[in-house]
């Protein structure tokens, strides 16, 4: 019985673990370059009952394997879902959008950063840095922006003025557990990730990336949280009830 | 637990300072030479889940820790200088700046600032003065006598007396930053400057810092199409996040009655 209410709980905290992810998704739907996490659940390790029996004259006492048992449930690390995000037009000469996958690098005072929020200006010093004054690398580094007009090409390239300035470094991972959220819209790459060029995304100049977070999808999967939480904690209670009857009446002589 | 709901009230809360950046923008739909500001936001880093009070942070376990975004912030208000369409208002003395300049002029405390506002006057000792009566560097001031005062397009002021004859009176001087989104509001259509908007530089009007047109104004750069989408999105995104908080909130009461 005890075993049931672990279990039991387990889930309790499982559900509420996926709830504030899915809060943290909702609370994130207008940032930008933002993505949402999708929460994936284990399994804790299958316990193996057995039914014990004592011994005899002939065999000794043990215990026979009847099944498998589930001890509990947990969250594992979220998923990061990269999807693209929908495009919106803000007309701003250093707002920038990746279409495709891939990520701007950042040089920040804490390592490299990658990033798809590329809501970018041009510093004191006309560096092309981040909103908060990291700065953006290029192919060869920092990318330094001159007086004139500035346009952003497709492929990264940025002139000013007629003239070559940079090129935007856009990179990529294998897979998507390459990469971990370090907040600031931001990403972090894991122990031993190796970043390569990316080659099957655009800049668009003037353009923003939304947050891709699907209000309906996450809407429903929190009703269905709700409700499996609710579930769970009736069978808390049930398992709680059988536990009072069994210590108060089991062995109580009528 | 309650830092759960947190996570779903930070939501809520960096709405609505959205909601009052877009207000403000809509207020000044129609100040001229007014800059729309764009809330900016970014997420929290994540937070480890299992985490008990007194345990250190991050928490020394072998296992690895399944780390949960813990919401969202409001990282900035980035100031958006985009131009504004210019108005024919047909009065001689509103400038409007097409271009990255700014008109300079003088606070009373002897501090300098910068404004795209060129609607400009004539005060009682004749100093051309902006809409507060700050002067517009560098002084000019129109001698007594003087009838009509013309400015043109490079900036050269040109009064003409009773007789008809005309006089150079000075010259307008624009000044332009490397990174205007650093400069600082102070009210009144007027900026200052800070670290982040680097070294002002002053020229005349031309290709570099921007043509005069007088007899124009530059219309404040909201566009209110814009502005009421974004309205819509903030309030969506409000509710869904109060929804979170509600959802929680109903989770959380199931957990207080699972014992009476």
């Amino acid at each position: 019985m005890i075993r049931g209410l672990y279990n039991s709980t387990a889930g309790l905290v499982a559900h509420m673990a996926r709830q504030v992810t899915i809060s943290n998704n909702l609370a994130n739907v207008n940032t930008t370059g933002y993505k949402q996490d999708k929460t994936t659940m284990d399994a804790f390790h299958y316990k193996l009952l057995g039914m014990t029996f004592s011994g005899t004259a002939t065999s000794p006492a043990g215990a026979l394997p009847v099944g498998a048992l589930n001890t509990g449930m947990g969250v594992d690390q979220d998923e990061i879902d990269l999807s693209q995000g929908s495009m919106v037009e803000t007309g701003n000469v250093f707002d920038l959008a990746l279409t495709g996958p891939g990520f701007f690098m950042l040089d920040t005072p804490d390592g490299i950063r990658y990033t798809r929020d590329g809501s970018f200006l041009r510093d004191a010093m006309g560096q092309l840095v981040t909103a908060d004054g990291v700065k953006v690398l290029g192919v060869d580094g920092p990318i330094v922006i001159g007086e004139g007009e500035v346009v952003v090409e497709g492929d990264g390239t940025i002139t000013v003025g007629g003239q070559r300035a940079g090129q935007l470094r856009l990179v990529d991972f294998a897979q998507v557990a390459d990469i971990a959220k370090a907040g600031q819209n931001r990403f972090t790459a894991v122990q031993g990730a190796q970043e390569n060029p990316a080659t099957a995304v655009a800049v668009n100049q003037g353009f923003l990336e939304r947050s891709n977070v699907d209000i309906a999808q996450s809407t429903i999967e929190m009703m269905e949280v709700l409700r499996s939480y609710e579930a769970t904690q009736k069978m808390v209670q049930l398992q709680d009830q059988v536990l009072a009857a069994t210590v108060s009446q089991v062995g109580t002589v009528a | 637990m309650s830092s759960v709901l947190r996570v779903a009230a930070s939501g809520a809360i960096a709405q609505q300072l959205n909601m009052e950046t877009i207000a403000n923008n809509l207020a000044n739909m129609s100040t001229s030479g007014y800059k729309k500001v764009r809330t900016e936001f970014q997420d929290l880093p994540p937070a480890p889940l299992r985490y008990v009070a007194g345990d250190t942070y991050p928490i020394d376990s072998t296992l690895n820790d399944v780390l949960v975004g813990i919401g969202v912030t409001v990282s900035g208000m980035q100031r958006l200088f985009t131009p504004g369409t210019l108005q024919e208002t047909g009065r001689p003395l509103d400038l409007a700046i097409d271009g990255p300049g700014f008109l300079q002029v003088q606070l009373p405390d002897g501090n300098m600032a910068y404004t795209k506002d060129g609607a400009l006057n004539i005060d009682a000792n004749g100093m051309i003065v902006n809409q507060e009566g700050f002067p517009v560097i560098p002084n000019i001031t129109v001698p007594g006598g003087i009838q009509d005062v013309q400015i043109d397009h490079t900036g050269a002021i040109l009064g003409v007396d009773a007789n008809g004859d005309e006089q150079n009176l000075g010259q307008i001087q624009l000044a332009k930053f490397p990174n205007p989104a650093g400069l600082v509001a102070i009210g009144h259509n007027l900026f200052q400057t800070s670290a982040a908007s680097g070294v002002v530089a002053t020229g005349d009007p031309g290709t570099e810092f921007g043509v005069l047109r007088p007899g124009m104004l530059e219309a404040s750069n909201v566009d209110v199409a814009e502005e009421m989408t974004r309205m819509i999105e903030a309030q969506r995104a409000y509710e869904m996040s109060l929804k979170a908080v509600q959802t929680l909130d109903e989770m959380l009461g199931m957990a207080n009655a699972l014992r009476k």
